[in-house]
């Protein structure tokens, strides 16, 4: 049981992880924001 | 892992940790020019599109990976934006889900115990006291309280004309004062000025940890981490698995004096605590502990610890 669900979590994962580098536009979701200067992030804001 | 190669390698945690510090830091020349325009200037790499494994901000001038809270956060702002205003969502935060998930499927915690940026700053500031004192057992509980609110949940669904977007990040996370704040706000006059109430609200909260890590190793990662408490729900059922043997084991109690998460490693090797830094499989002086497969019973090394014991 534990083994399954080990490996459904796993196979689960990896399609998610392809799904959001294939389908998922990195760049204007996860990029523009790091390039960015954080004003919350470091306490500003 | 199971043989003499893996227990040398515990030795050098360290180094490991020290080691992807500086893989997530590369770029040292855009701080350098920050210094000398005395302007908040940050890494704009494109590599900043995908996460690191571990918490460290990305608004800390050298990084060249995105803090993977930091990025969740935002996404699920914006999700709770383009739902409001019925535009196609973002599949991004599908990837850092994925990447999360897969990191604690395969490993659980192992990357708080020899990646996490933040764990080192942890371990080297405690190596100055050496300290370890035990927290309470119900502060463990916190960091899941944080996961679910402040990561997932307020970014989620409050949305507000005053934007905050990363709640965790605005007003909990020290490794982003510690790492980004402090040295931009070093810098930066203009920084310098606006900073407000909150600034000194999330310095205070990193004196707090700081002063706690002189006297209780890890208390981050043991109360808060958001990071840790999501990786540690893998942790019982993750590949990589931690096993005592209880026949080759004499009960001596080694394991659990060096856990720096007070664990007790003889009835729970594989608790959402443990950060899999792996000290308990360095000291057990009858390799009891061991990864996944079938423990190598050593019954003459059993046989003479006894001895010398007695």
């Amino acid at each position: 049981m534990k083994r399954w669900l080990r490996y459904c979590i796993l196979v689960f994962s990896m399609l998610l992880l392809i799904a959001g580098l294939w389908k998922g536009d990195l760049l204007e979701g996860i990029l523009r924001k790091a390039v960015n200067l954080c004003y919350e992030c470091i306490g500003i804001g | 892992m199971k043989g003499s190669l893996g227990r040398k390698l515990i030795r050098f945690r360290l180094l490991f940790q020290a080691f992807f510090f500086a893989l997530f830091n590369l770029d040292a020349a855009t701080f350098l020019r920050s210094i000398q325009q005395k302007k908040a200037l940050i890494s704009q790499v494109s590599s900043k599109q995908f996460c690191i494994p571990g918490l460290h901000c990305y608004s800390c001038p050298m990084s060249v990976l995105s803090c993977p809270l930091g990025s969740l956060q935002f996404w699920l702002n914006d999700v709770n934006e383009r739902i409001r205003f019925r535009e196609r969502i973002n599949s991004a935060g599908l990837y850092i889900i994925g990447f999360l998930s897969l990191i604690g499927i395969t490993v659980g915690r192992l990357f708080c115990g020899w990646v996490c940026p933040f764990g080192l700053v942890q371990d080297l500031i405690n190596k100055i006291t050496g300290k370890n004192l035990k927290l309470p057992r119900f502060l463990r509980y916190f960091k899941y309280v944080i996961l679910v609110v402040f990561v997932i949940s307020l970014p989620l669904f409050i949305s507000d004309v005053r934007y905050i977007g990363p709640w965790f990040c605005k007003y909990i996370c020290p490794a982003g004062t510690l790492m980004a704040g402090i040295p931009l706000l070093a810098v930066d006059e203009g920084l310098r000025q606006a900073a407000s109430g909150i600034t000194i609200f999330k310095i205070s909260i990193l004196v707090l940890f700081l002063v706690s890590f002189l006297f209780s190793r890890r208390s981050f990662c043991k109360t808060t981490c958001p990071l840790g408490a999501y990786w540690g729900l893998f942790n019982k059922i993750s590949f990589l698995q931690l096993k005592v043997d209880k026949n080759t084991c004499i009960n001596c109690g080694k394991c659990d004096e060096v856990c720096p998460m007070h664990l007790k490693v003889r009835e729970e090797p594989n608790s959402p605590e443990c950060i899999r830094c792996l000290a308990c499989l360095k000291v057990c002086p009858v390799r009891a502990i061991t990864f996944n497969a079938k423990t190598d019973r050593l019954p003459e090394l059993r046989k003479k610890t006894r001895e010398t014991a007695t």
